[in-house]
């Protein structure tokens, strides 16, 4: 939050997608974090709004539509340096929700995100590393354990 | 040929500053550091160091260290450290000296730029307690403060400057010590790094003062 500045409102022009012009007001708190987002079409209608609250080891988003229905609801859970270890997010309108519980080893690396969908287990990703903390790898498993996706990665001088 | 100069210019540069009567001597310091992480937060060390002096033609001292680490967040760690001294004397035997140490340890980064602060706190007591040669528990505050210089993931240059406090010396007024010590650390990965200084140590306060030009080797273990 540069400038001491807490409100902004930014104007979006869009000239190929006239529709997809907007105006968004943006309010931060004094730490410089987000409370609230809104958009609103060029007619001043508002389209869309986000607010956020913080506490200590969370924060909240909640999305709301055009008649400030509460559409989508996010949580995240913070651990040990301020590192995400969970992220809970719920669509009412599909009544879902999607959990994933992310965990770290001693070294401060990512190791594994575990993805529940409704509180079914559904997806497993697991992350590799070098012994210099670089990512080498990752891997995506079904519930079952059977590999959906993989990745290697390596460094070239 | 420029490291050599720089070593050079260390050693003329320290002769020149304390050139007042002092006693100089020069010594060497290696040391072997193994730390176990038990998780994010929690490690435990075992350290083993050898010194010398006499212009590095006698041994000094043997020191063992054993102390768990705990990260209290980005920024801050404390530590306790239980050590024994071997510390050989004039008559070639060996006086054990014990210490218990804590240690408070801030430190902050910007790009590559790092400060370190370390806020210690001993106690020592020279020989056991049923002897009469028994001295002590001295106590003691240390300040040392570090600025590093990341040049990349292996390479890390630091000064440092450490400060020693009597707290029941009255003999001895203030600081009694000094050390400052630049130091060139390589780190081979997440296991392996070695460190390589050069420290002054500055003896204040006292009736036969010492200055120690110390070049220094030493090995980190982590798993």
């Amino acid at each position: 939050m540069r400038h001491g500045y807490l409100r902004t409102e930014t104007k979006v022009y869009d000239f190929k997608d006239p529709e997809n012009s907007r105006v968004i007001h943006e309010k931060m708190d004094r730490k410089g974090r987000m409370l609230e987002r809104i958009e609103f079409d060029t007619m001043g209608r508002q389209q869309e709004k986000w607010t956020y609250s913080y506490t200590k080891n969370s924060k909240t988003e909640n999305q709301f539509d055009d008649q400030n229905n509460l559409i989508t609801q996010k949580n995240w859970k913070y651990g040990f340096k301020n590192k995400v270890t969970q992220l809970e997010e719920i669509q009412f309108k599909k009544n879902r929700t999607e959990l994933t519980l992310i965990a770290y080893n001693k070294w401060g690396e990512k190791v594994s995100e575990k993805i529940y969908r409704n509180q079914t287990l559904i997806k497993i990703r697991t992350f590799d590393y070098d012994d210099e903390g670089l990512l080498i790898g990752q891997t995506t498993t079904d519930a079952e354990g059977k590999v959906l996706y993989s990745k290697r990665i390596n460094y070239l001088p | 040929m420029r490291i050599h100069s720089i070593f050079f210019f260390f050693i003329i540069f320290s002769k020149s500053f304390f050139c007042n009567g002092q006693q100089k001597d020069f010594g060497t310091w290696s040391y072997f550091n193994t730390q176990v992480k038990w998780n994010e937060k929690i490690s435990f060390c075992s350290s083993e160091h050898f010194l010398r002096y006499e212009n590095a033609s006698e041994w000094w001292m043997f020191l063992h260290d054993l102390s768990v680490t705990q990260k209290l967040n980005n920024h801050w760690s404390h530590e306790l450290h239980v050590r024994l001294v071997e510390h050989r004397k004039t008559n070639n035997t060996f006086e054990d000296r014990s210490l218990f140490y804590y240690c408070l340890n801030g430190n902050w980064t910007k790009n590559k730029f790092s400060l370190g602060v370390r806020s210690r706190w001993q106690t020592m007591a020279y020989g056991n307690h049923w002897d009469d040669a028994y001295k002590g528990p001295f106590y003691y505050h240390r300040l040392k403060i570090v600025l590093g210089y990341q040049i990349n993931y292996h390479l890390k240059v630091s000064f440092s400057d450490e400060l020693f406090q009597p707290l029941n010396r009255p003999e001895r007024k203030g600081i009694d010590q000094y050390r400052i010590a630049p130091m060139i650390s390589y780190r081979r990965n997440k296991h392996y790094s070695f460190d390589f200084f050069y420290q002054i140590q500055h003896q204040t306060a006292r009736i036969n003062p010492y200055t120690y030009f110390i070049l220094g080797t030493g090995v980190n273990f982590t798993f």
